[in-house]
């Protein structure tokens, strides 16, 4: 009993960095924002449904009637509001567990209406278990304010452990409800799936939905359907014995991906936590893909010089030297670029002007241009550029910020730009950098 | 949020019991689905080769039938609206809503939508074999539950 109370500590509580728990907690915020505005429509004609549909589930079971359309859209923002504050990790111990309720209750309400989706009910449980972890130890506004590097720890290791097995336990509970319901083993010969895929397949077509445009072609392929069949049962009933060892757990998640794409092209359904991968991202070492990704980026952009080594690439942001918020937003980058990436060199300065000749750019003082590897940047894509070459959180906020469309982005830019001199001031002439900047600036 | 050792551990075997209670549906004579804590019934029940859907269809002045699209019925995805259109008519309550698509069709400006005269609210029987397989679309039979003539001001 005691060796094995040991063991299930040293596998539960196996210490884990503390990125990958924030990375995960990343992931689901950002698909649960991206799900909750790109479904704004859908949202709002929720909240306007019969009332004669309603039929409460979940956090929604002690509604007697639906909400009032105002209410439920208010509740609506106020999930997206906490969930942006989960998604940078900000005041996370409070925003955490309420945005976990509040996405609780929304997708609740949204499923109360006769018919509950199940493609979201990962995302839900992962956001219920993250929001109650040290989930912001790290890739958070709380983690840059406190300034400590969080080192390995059970701490977030256990979360971590929890994720995966719970991700196993819906399949493996989806996989019990076909062998305990009317079908038991016909999941095994594939007629079962292919009956289901058939009657999924006619619905759609009478109902006007998705469908798979050559199931008709499929449909008498039974070959296809028992290996999909046989599949399916073995990935879900199988699931529980993913948690012996890590590798299996990463087969496992290839696998059910695969079989995810797979029910997409033959049903035309999209489960889309699933199949973008982010419900597996737990069964793997997260915290590496970035710096694995960004070394990548670097090597395919010809940073690499003939002895092999990694060149340290330089960035030149040409500002108006005479305007007081682009001199603070100098400092400001140049504080923030411990590897002193970004070099500086204003507009009016003879350098700034040959830089834009030399791209055939013309000067244009209401915009910052950010001039790397030969391909010159402006406005808010110029910005971005540069955040994501300054320590965390700013390369962060910057991929967060690059989902917005860059006519929006370029709008907000200009406006700021626009009333720059109004707000903040101008100079008669170019400011001196103080001392110890000074190196960073060119000419 | 950090947790001593023994909560994390009973945080994390009462999170796993609650994903897994619902299995005790299987067992149940009329099992009941929920949010988050399902059972996964999806794709678990056994279908026939004769399928049965309630839908709409709607006729233009040529006779020509078009099936209406969920859009078009009611809020949310497709199996939403098809779930609903079931509630409705299992509680025979079908009037209201064939009004309500009647009134949604004549507002539409799409074609052939803004072409037809008249919709139905049918039971269709299919044959899953001869639809799929011998490319015959139309319903073995067909009942049609309640129709409404399209009034467009």
């Amino acid at each position: 009993m005691k060796r094995f109370l040991h063991a299930l500590d040293q596998y539960w509580f196996t210490p884990m960095p503390a990125e990958r728990l924030a990375w995960l907690r990343v992931f689901s915020g950002a698909f649960t924002l991206w799900y909750l505005l790109s479904r704004y429509a859908l949202f709002s004609q929720t909240a306007k449904s019969e009332a004669s549909d309603f039929e409460p589930v979940g956090l929604a079971f002690w509604l007697t009637e639906p909400l009032s359309s105002g209410v439920f859209m208010g509740i609506y923002w106020a999930t997206i509001a906490f969930n942006l504050a989960y998604l940078l990790g900000w005041k996370f111990r409070f925003s955490g567990p309420v945005f976990a309720v509040a996405s609780l209750f929304l997708f609740s309400y949204r499923y109360s209406w006769s018919m509950i989706y199940h493609d979201n009910i990962a995302v839900v449980l992962h956001i219920l278990v993250i929001a109650f972890a040290p989930a912001a130890a790290a890739l958070s506004i709380d983690a840059y304010y406190k300034k400590e590097k969080a080192t390995p720890h059970w701490q977030y290791g256990w979360p971590v452990r929890l994720l995966c097995a719970a991700t196993l336990a819906t399949y493996f509970l989806s996989g019990l409800a076909k062998v305990y319901g009317d079908l038991a083993w016909d999941w095994v010969d594939g007629s079962a799936m292919r009956a289901q895929v058939a009657v999924d397949a006619l619905r759609k077509d009478v109902f006007g939905g998705e469908a798979n445009p050559f199931f008709a072609f499929l449909y008498p392929n039974t070959t296809l359907f028992l290996i999909m069949g046989l599949g399916t049962m073995v990935l879900e009933l199988g699931a529980p014995f993913v948690l012996a060892h890590r590798r299996l757990g990463m087969i496992w998640a290839g696998l059910t991906w695969l079989l995810h794409i797979g029910i997409y092209f033959v049903m035309g359904i999209t489960f889309r936590y699933q199949m973008s991968g982010l419900i597996f991202a737990p069964f793997f070492d997260v915290e590496k893909w970035w710096p694995w990704l960004r070394r990548k980026l670097q090597q395919t952009s010809g940073q690499v010089d003939q002895s092999g080594a990694m060149q340290v690439p330089a960035g030149i942001a040409l500002f108006d030297g005479t305007c007081s918020f682009c001199n603070r937003t100098v400092r400001f980058i140049a504080e923030r670029d411990p590897k002193g990436f970004v070099q500086f060199a204003s507009q009016q300065s003879d350098i700034g002007r040959a830089l834009l000749s030399d791209y055939g750019v013309p000067s244009n003082l209401s915009t910052i241009f950010f001039v790397e590897n030969g391909v010159v940047y402006q406005k808010s894509a110029a910005i971005l550029r540069i955040l994501s070459h300054l320590r965390q959180p700013w390369p962060l906020f910057a991929a967060l910020a690059s989902v917005f469309p860059l006519v929006l982005r370029d709008g907000v830019y200009d406006w700021v730009a626009l009333n720059r001199y109004r707000w903040f001031g101008a100079q008669a002439q170019c400011s001196v950098p103080p001392r110890h900047l000074r190196a960073r600036f060119l000419g | 949020m950090h947790l001593s050792k023994p909560f994390a551990l009973f945080f994390s075997v009462a999170v796993l019991f609650a994903i897994l209670l619902p299995v005790r549906e299987n067992w149940k004579e009329k099992p009941k689905d929920s949010f988050p804590l399902s059972y996964f019934p999806m794709f678990s029940s056994k279908r026939d080769s004769i399928c049965t859907v309630n839908y709409f269809v709607g006729y233009d002045t040529l006779g020509n039938r078009y099936y209406i699209p969920h859009a078009l019925v009611g809020a949310g995805g497709f199996n939403q609206v098809r779930r609903q259109v079931n509630k409705k008519v299992r509680s025979e309550n079908v009037e209201k809503i064939t009004q309500k698509v009647a009134k949604k069709v004549a507002k539409c400006q799409e074609v052939p939508y803004c072409h037809l005269v008249r919709i139905a609210l049918v039971r269709g029987d299919f044959d899953l074999n001869n639809y799929f397989q011998k490319g015959i679309k139309m319903p073995q039979h067909e009942k049609v539950i309640f129709t409404k003539t399209i009034e467009r001001s």
